[in-house]
């Protein structure tokens, strides 16, 4: 690209005949570029540059928020790891993020496949625009709904009648003594996971492959299973990396649920994830040293997530290739 | 039947052909697959449509129909039915009007400084411009939440707290990396040529933008606009953090609060889902004049690594 760039240049210069003074394009360095960028640095160097820095020294310190106190060093960091609350956390939002990332991808590729194999392209666009306009429903009013009627404790909930057809007990779901089953109904609440836009990357995926390819797979009489594992899936690598990338960095630090349903004390973990754990920290209990020492913590554990992943998917891929 | 055809099209011959015993199995299977793959959508779009059912179905009974039959619909009482949603609309306006104007200048700032950001990586050289972009990449990893207390401290600092900057700031700044991120990939598309016609006819950089870059753009653009619409009016922790006066809270946060107040006035969620339902009416009319670009600028190839 850059090389075919400096080419067009070359040539158009010389095509300038002599004594015309060709308007002012680029020179070797534009300045101004400064000016376009701006609004942009400035507001990050503020609200995104600084913070983390901020963060990083108050972690050192028994900050209350108001005050940096004075500095007490890795203290911070010897408590939070020291709690079995903090293990329990990172425990939960790895069950929780690998299961939903899981469930939910999962659930889009099969509905993506769907539409895609769907003969009457004008209904399959139908059904498309459908499944996307449930995204309207913000997710405080779906979470709304699942803490106060689709998950609600009460026996007349949806998902206690639901699970009554089968002779199930009903259940306390977020509210239930056991651990488990909170982590459980937590997962559980998007069920069935697809739709939105996920669902409409995947299908332009799918729509993106060369139509000859599949055409041909057909005609060597390959499954269709097979025909996705095989040659839907590793034409789709970068956009899975895209989803597993933005969805482990998304997902570890997800606390709505917590926020505004379960509301895990912090002397009981039992659906804490460390986002909350960060939020109590600060906002509960002002302890902006501590929230912060989790913070990084978190921080460190998310690069070495997306770093792990980041090798692991381009090693596949460049299989795929060889 | 079966056609017997010439190779320059034209019909030879009609046959009759019978199907075979294998053909009628194949044509069965199809058949079995294509239906199965008809429930399951089916499936799909009926759970996903729950919400809004539940919201629609529930909003208008009375709190006595809703105990008696939680889920099904019911006969309609119009002046139920108007009274939850005047009662609820009265509440909630003050706080409508707060969230419009806090997501108007937010979707117009997440939209215009990472286009004029994107379009100096694009169209400018300038020293740092590489070291500059990986920065942005960076800042893409540092999770929220780590920033979430300090950015709390400097919006307090600058004296932001219950106003609407606090908001807006902080939420156009944090779009900038991944809008900057998809946007330059999207311009750098646009072929160079275009530029140079441009220039030659002496066009000046905002108009260049304007004229060609914008408009060629349009769907990533609707995307991002979309995306930045819904995510501000839809925003519940940072708003609740910031605009603690309560007459400058936005209608996210005042739904949460008010899904109580109301349950615990009239036993029933009747007036909360009629607030949920106004409070979508925006982002649903923004959907009608967008979705075709949206569908678009999603389906683009924008979104993979």
């Amino acid at each position: 690209m850059n090389k075919n760039k400096k080419k067009d240049k070359v040539d158009l210069d010389a095509l300038i005949p002599e004594g015309v003074t060709r308007i002012k394009i680029h020179h070797k360095s534009d300045l101004k570029a400064y000016i376009w960028l701006a609004p942009a640095l400035i507001l990050l160097l503020t609200f995104n540059f600084i913070p983390p820095i901020m963060s990083l020294i108050t972690s050192f310190t028994s900050s209350n928020g108001v005050t940096m106190e004075r500095f007490v060093w890795f203290a911070n960091y010897g408590e939070a790891l020291a709690d079995g609350v903090f293990w329990q956390s990172i425990l939960n939002v790895f069950i929780i993020t690998i299961a939903t990332f899981i469930l939910t991808h999962v659930a889009n590729l099969f509905l993506a496949e769907l539409l895609y194999s769907m003969k009457a392209k004008r209904l399959s666009a139908f059904y498309r625009v459908m499944l996307i306009i449930p995204m309207v429903v913000p997710i405080i009013v779906t979470l709304m709904i699942t803490q106060y009627i689709t998950y609600s404790a009460s026996e007349n909930s949806l998902a206690n009648i639901v699970i009554g057809w089968f002779g199930a007990k009903p259940s306390m779901w977020f509210w239930d003594s056991n651990p488990a089953m909170v982590i459980f109904t937590i997962i559980i609440r998007g069920f069935p996971w697809a739709g939105g836009t996920t669902m409409l990357i995947y299908l332009a995926a799918l729509q993106g492959i060369s139509t000859e390819m599949i055409e041909a797979t057909k005609l060597d009489g390959v499954g269709s299973f097979k025909r996705i594992v095989h040659f839907h899936l590793p034409m789709m690598v970068g956009q899975i990396k895209y989803f597993v990338i933005t969805g482990i960095i998304g997902g570890m630090q997800d606390y709505n649920v917590q926020l505004l349903i379960t509301q895990p004390a912090s002397d009981n973990g039992s659906s804490m994830v460390p986002g909350y754990l960060i939020y109590r920290q600060a906002f509960t209990n002002s302890r902006y040293g501590l929230a912060n020492a989790i913070g990084i913590l978190l921080f460190i554990l998310i690069l070495g997530l997306t770093f792990i992943n980041n090798r692991f998917i381009q090693n596949k891929n460049s299989e795929e290739v060889k | 039947m079966k056609e017997l055809v010439a190779n320059d099209g034209t019909v030879i011959k009609k046959v009759k052909y019978k199907k075979t015993a294998k053909d009628r199995v194949e044509i069965g299977k199809k058949v079995l697959s294509s239906t199965l793959a008809q429930i399951f959508i089916w499936f799909f779009l009926l759970m996903a449509w729950l919400s809004i059912y539940l919201i629609v179905v529930k909003s208008i009974k009375t709190p006595t129909q809703d105990q008696k039959w939680p889920f099904e619909p019911t006969q309609i009482i119009w002046r139920v039915a108007v009274s939850n949603y005047s009662i609820a609309l009265t509440t909630i306006s003050k706080f409508i009007f707060n969230s419009f104007v806090i997501t108007l200048i937010g979707t117009a700032g997440q939209l215009i400084v990472p286009i004029l950001t994107a379009y100096a990586f694009v169209r400018f050289r300038f020293p740092g411009k590489n070291a500059i972009f990986m920065g942005f990449l960076a800042l893409m990893m540092i999770p929220g939440t780590l920033t979430l207390t300090s950015q709390y401290i400097i919006v307090k600092t600058l004296g932001m707290v219950n106003s609407i900057w606090g908001v807006i700031l902080p939420a156009v700044s944090g779009a900038i990396p991944m809008s900057v991120f998809l946007l330059r990939s999207f311009f750098g598309g646009v072929s160079q040529e275009m530029f140079e016609a441009a220039e030659i006819d002496g066009a000046r950089d905002l108009t260049v933008l304007m004229r060609i870059m914008v408009p060629l753009s349009m769907p990533i653009i609707a995307v991002l606009g979309v995306q930045a619409f819904m995510g501000i009016w839809n925003d519940y922790l940072w708003p609740s953090l910031v605009l603690l006066r309560s007459d400058a809270r936005t209608i996210s946060v005042a739904l949460v609060s008010l899904t109580d107040q109301f349950y615990n006035m009239t036993h029933s969620y009747s007036v909360a889902f009629a607030g949920y339902l106004i409070s979508a009416i925006p982002i649903i009319i923004l959907f009608v004049f967008c979705s075709k670009q949206f569908v678009e600028g999603i389906s683009a190839g924008a979104f993979k690594m």
